[in-house]
């Protein structure tokens, strides 16, 4: 795995120090059932040339990847959440390529994280 | 207990509001402009936490039915958002709103602090 989808685990511990084990854990389960959703509104704008719905899908990922320590993601979320806001698209089949492999690499991390916080 | 709403469609960030703020307020979540409203008028908060971007309405048009309704006028109200582009902020003050809180919240003490504070301010 490329180590910029690694997940920030501070952001985790930071979480934990809110509202404990129990609450990190519901909030990566969130994450994990909200994410894919994202990513198909996202690829849903796309396949009909919407970037208005772009920027919205990716602006709702791009915070709750922050929260979560999904560094790498929330940086290509707020990237092109700024780009498509403003009706560019250059280069945004790529980004959105890379959004995904992402959202999927961050996914993977946070599933394997739940185990460290029980319930 | 002062009684704080928040207004957000994010189930994540409903979350994280509550676990941080429900030691201090009575929290009530709604998730769309529609239903705060409607909420606001049966349950009158104290201070309301407002997301911009929202299904129905967006955060800026819930700002203005709450400023045009006299009983919830002189509520004090944040803008709780993403929104991190330069003049966001700028512009959403200008809006209206009484502070502008960016999330993810990152500080828990400030959060909370500026919360307090304009509870106290509206007491006054």
């Amino acid at each position: 795995m490329n180590d910029r989808n690694q997940i920030d685990t501070q952001a985790l511990a930071r979480l934990n120090s809110i509202g404990g084990s129990s609450f990190v854990r519901e909030m990566i389960e969130l994450f994990l059932a909200d994410a894919p959703k994202r990513l198909q509104a996202v690829r849903d704008a796309q396949a009909v040339g919407d970037l208005i719905a772009i920027s919205e899908a990716t602006h709702a990922l791009k915070s709750s990847a922050r929260t979560l320590g999904s560094n790498h993601l929330h940086a290509l979320a707020s990237q092109i959440e700024s780009m498509t806001r403003f009706q560019q698209s250059e280069n945004l089949p790529a980004l959105l390529d890379d959004l995904e492999q992402a959202c999927r690499a961050s996914c993977h991390q946070l599933e394997g994280e739940k185990q460290n916080y029980p319930r | 207990m002062k009684k704080i709403a928040l207004v957000e469609d994010n189930a994540d960030n409903r979350l994280v509001v509550r676990v941080i703020l429900g030691k201090w307020f009575q929290v009530t979540c709604y998730e769309d402009g529609p239903q705060a409203l409607e909420g606001f008028i049966h349950n009158r908060p104290d201070l309301i936490l407002l997301d911009i971007s929202l299904p129905k309405m967006d955060g800026v048009e819930v700002l203005r039915c709450v400023r045009a309704i006299p009983q919830l006028r002189p509520l004090p109200v944040f803008a709780l958002t993403a929104y991190e582009m330069p003049g966001d902020r700028e512009n959403l003050l200008a809006a209206g709103f009484d502070d502008y809180i960016a999330k993810p919240i990152l500080n828990v003490q400030d959060f909370v602090a500026r919360i307090q504070h304009a509870l106290e301010n509206v007491a006054l």
